[in-house]
């Protein structure tokens, strides 16, 4: 039922109370509850309602685009997908509830019909409560006050936005304008943390988990678990049937025979039956063809991580391969020892032969891991000092040389230097350090920093 | 519609062809237990396709043999070697039977999420 409809429920010149209300509205089945369920959604809804909802121009200030990075960018997009009115929570709520055509105005009965309809999902949904309560506590502190906070927070609000999103396809919302109202959603509850106090809260949480009744969601979710199950039995089915033409053999052994098989062909895999692992997060190499990260298997992770989003950053991507580098990067950065594994450990995957190439002036590097890792390759610095180098690959993946990663090894005009070495133990450059290194011929004093050793001709 | 590559650095090709089939059918963001079952079991069946590919390749002497090979526990570099000799074009086989099973998965997925209009 849509918050219009509830609204219709509510007699003109109301006079009982909450709890009476709560027991029509209940009774005429807007939703399904309990005595003590509905003893709590009615005291909440006093609460919300007790709640000042902030005004039209204090929500539309606050409206910005997580999409983009700049905020300029944030709020011109935010002026465009609010263009219909203002998001107030109010108005927020009324959308939720009607289709896109009604307009629901921020009266009294839209606003009564809105704050049962807040608490009775809050009181019904425990879920919801608990993401209400990590957006509310954590995850707020960690906006205003740390530096990684602002992902934190997008982590928290993802599933509430989905749903939001989700809610309002169900209300016939097409794809783009339901994705469109989530990503603007988020942009005001992600400001609203920001910048307001959280007596706010409850209505734009509310507002944004948006789901009226507890069947909704439920549904939902069966239509994907039906599908992706579908696809399992079809699979079955298939073989099923070719299956009867080859009577002579279970279906075991027939497995058995296609891994061996398979084995013969790829050099890997196992015989043993596939078992389902459930608590394995979605495999990230599935982003992209597993060619492409091979590039990256010797570089560290976080290093891996950052070639990839310079790989990301290019304008000529198109949107999916640009999502698919930019998952996997914030994969590799989310190791717990991105600093420490290869990219091929960290994504579990078997590493391609390890390529070697020649050091070029202009060539940006990253750190690897080649052989050994817990051997260090010695070489010899200023005045005879040994340092102890660290290898790089270059962009393609390929190791070519190594960087004294040593915090004691030269500075030029203030700025500290790493020294370059080639594969075969010969100082051949240097690069900055502080900054992504790049490698540069020669010594910093002789001033033809990237030029190249020979010029063909 | 494009089929995934199979990865040949993949720990199991076969699992991570899976994986990536899935993905491309729109279930990559599907609830995680459900996701994990399905890949397990689309994974057997993905290796019974090759294997009733590869059992039209043989003759039923040597599919006696190869039965008589599971029987006693063989391991997976023994059981490979067996194709080796017996079907030299395994490998062409191997990958046929996969991009069919995958095609037929494809286009099965793509019916069911216009019916349930996902």
């Amino acid at each position: 039922m849509s918050a219009e409809g509830l609204k219709r429920l509510i007699p003109v010149g109301w006079t009982g109370t909450m709890r009476d209300l709560v027991d029509r509205l209940a009774d005429h089945r807007a939703f399904e509850a309990s005595l003590s369920d509905r003893a709590e959604i009615a005291r909440r809804a006093d609460a919300l309602l007790a709640t000042p909802a902030p005004d039209e121009d204090e929500a539309r200030r606050l409206k910005f685009d997580l999409a983009t990075t700049d905020w300029k960018m944030r709020a011109e997009a935010a002026a465009r997908l609010s263009a219909d009115g203002a998001w107030t929570p109010w108005s927020v709520v009324g959308s939720l509830g009607a289709s896109a055509s009604d307009e629901a105005g921020p009266h009294d009965g839209s606003r009564l019909a809105s704050a049962i309809l807040i608490a009775a999902r809050e009181t019904l949904s425990p879920d919801l409560v608990d993401r209400h309560a990590e957006l509310q506590g954590p995850a707020r502190a960690a906006l205003a006050h740390e530096k990684d906070g602002s992902r934190r927070w997008d982590e928290a609000a993802r599933p509430v936005v989905a749903e939001f999103a989700g809610n309002a396809r169900l209300h016939g919302a097409d794809r783009r304008s339901a994705a469109l109202r989530a990503l603007s959603a988020a942009a005001h509850l992600k400001g609203s943390a920001m910048r307001t106090p959280a007596s706010a809260d409850p209505f734009l949480l509310g507002a944004a988990a948006s789901t009226l009744l507890r069947a909704t969601p439920a549904k939902r979710e069966s239509a994907t678990v039906s599908a992706i199950k579908g696809l399992a039995r079809y699979g079955a089915s298939l073989n099923a049937i070719r299956a009867s033409m080859w009577e002579d053999a279970d279906p075991e052994t027939t497995r058995r025979m296609g891994a061996a098989a398979a084995f013969a062909a790829f050099g890997r895999g196992t015989a043993a039956a596939p078992r389902s692992r459930a608590a394995r997060a979605p495999d990230v190499r599935a982003h992209l063809p597993i060619e492409t990260l091979g590039r990256f298997a010797y570089m560290t992770a976080d290093e891996a991580a950052d070639a990839l989003d310079d790989e990301a950053s290019d304008p000529r991507l198109d949107a999916g391969r640009r999502r698919g580098l930019e998952t996997i990067a914030d994969a590799l950065r989310h190791h717990p020892a991105a600093h420490a594994v290869t990219c091929a450990e960290a994504l579990d995957m078997e590493a391609p032969e390890e390529r070697a190439s020649e050091l070029r002036p202009g060539m940006k590097v990253y750190r690897a891991v080649s052989g050994n890792r817990r051997r260090h390759a010695i070489h010899e610095g200023k005045h005879g000092r040994t340092v102890r180098c660290r290898a790089i690959a270059g962009p393609d993946g390929a190791i070519v040389g190594h960087l004294a990663f040593d915090a004691l090894s030269r500075e030029f005009g203030g700025r500290p230097l790493f020294a370059a070495y080639a594969l075969d133990g010969r100082r051949y450059g240097y690069a900055w350090a502080d900054e992504r290194p790049v490698i540069r011929r020669g010594e910093p004093e002789q001033g033809f920093m990237t030029a190249p050793e020979r010029i063909p001709v | 519609m494009d089929l995934p590559p199979v990865s040949a650095f993949a720990h199991d090709p076969i699992r991570a062809y899976i994986e990536a089939l899935l993905a491309k059918a729109g279930f990559a963001h599907a609830p995680d237990a459900e996701r994990a079952e399905t890949v397990a079991a689309l994974t057997a069946e993905a290796q019974r396709r090759v294997g009733l590919e590869l059992a039209h390749a043989i003759d039923p002497h040597s599919l006696g043999e190869f039965r008589k090979l599971a029987e006693d526990g063989a391991g997976e570099d023994e059981m490979a070697a067996f194709f080796d000799v017996r079907v030299p074009d395994a490998e062409t086989r191997v990958r046929r039977a996969l991009d069919a099973f995958g095609r037929e998965c494809l286009e099965h997925a793509d019916r069911l999420r216009g019916e349930l209009h996902l």
